[in-house]
């Protein structure tokens, strides 16, 4: 993933997250690939999920770093829906099950 | 290709003659990642996962025809760009800047495709004494980019608080 955006602090996830969401058995996953820039990603992070751009920058740098993010725990429809909203910006993103 | 000035509906950008040339050049490529290149999951998640699959190429199928459509309609479009002096302005909807990023990085990554998805990304003169096809795939690649990363830096020096 192409270097764009300067270093930012890491999200800190508050416990607020959903007992349902974590409860959810699929996975959005983001892979990393060298084509996609990270501003790109940040950005269609933060149209797809509403997220603020912290936490978008958060995820995006797991990407480049980890070599994969998960990006949200939900039901299959749902999660199926996310894929598709990024695959449509032609990023690297799929299902996976919450083993 | 820059902001030229900010309102609520729109945005509107400054071309110079040669990246109007190019830009629509570059819309003219989509669709460039062939059909059936996403996949939904790099695992086996359920005995439906075909079909599933299948419900994903239709969908992605189905944008791909209605963005190509867009982008022929938006180009077509009389006056979509005025000429000023010292090159072009166009007006880009707001509403539009989410498709036309789906139609650069597809291009982008269409192209980084077609030249083998290498990684990492070939430098320019790596392609020297190579097809003639592979340095135009490697221009149309980062001429896409260019225009996205422009875009994205309109889009946030643009925003209206």
């Amino acid at each position: 993933m192409p270097d764009t955006t300067p270093v930012v602090l890491p999200d800190i996830e508050t416990e607020a997250e959903s007992r349902s969401e974590l409860d959810a058995g699929y996975l959005v996953v983001c892979w990393d690939d060298p084509i996609n820039y990270m501003d790109f990603v940040t950005h269609v992070f933060q149209q797809v999920f509403g997220w603020p751009r912290q936490k978008a920058e958060f995820h995006m740098r797991q990407v480049h770093h980890e070599g994969r993010s998960i990006l949200v725990r939900e039901g299959l429809e749902k999660a199926e829906f996310y894929v598709h909203q990024l695959q449509k910006f032609t990023l690297h993103a799929t299902l996976e099950r919450d083993s | 290709m820059k902001l030229f000035r900010a309102t609520q509906p729109a945005l509107i950008i400054q071309f110079s003659a040669d990246e109007r040339r190019m830009f629509a050049d570059v819309l003219l490529e989509y669709p460039a990642v062939p059909e059936a290149h996403q996949q939904l999951s790099r695992s086996r998640l359920s005995p439906n996962d075909d079909e599933h699959q299948q419900l994903l190429d239709e969908a992605l199928a189905a944008q791909r025809a209605e963005l190509r459509e867009k982008v022929q309609l938006w180009l077509k479009t009389p006056k979509r760009f005025r000429r000023v002096k010292g090159g072009f302005n166009f007006a880009l909807l707001r509403t539009d800047t989410a498709w036309l990023l789906q139609v650069l990085n597809d291009v982008r990554v269409g192209s980084w495709l077609r030249l083998g998805a290498p990684d990492p990304l070939p430098e320019i003169d790596e392609l020297f004494g190579q097809p003639r096809e592979r340095f135009q795939h490697w221009v149309l690649m980062e001429v896409a980019g260019r225009f996205q990363m422009q875009l994205l830096h309109i889009l946030q020096s643009g925003s209206i608080a």
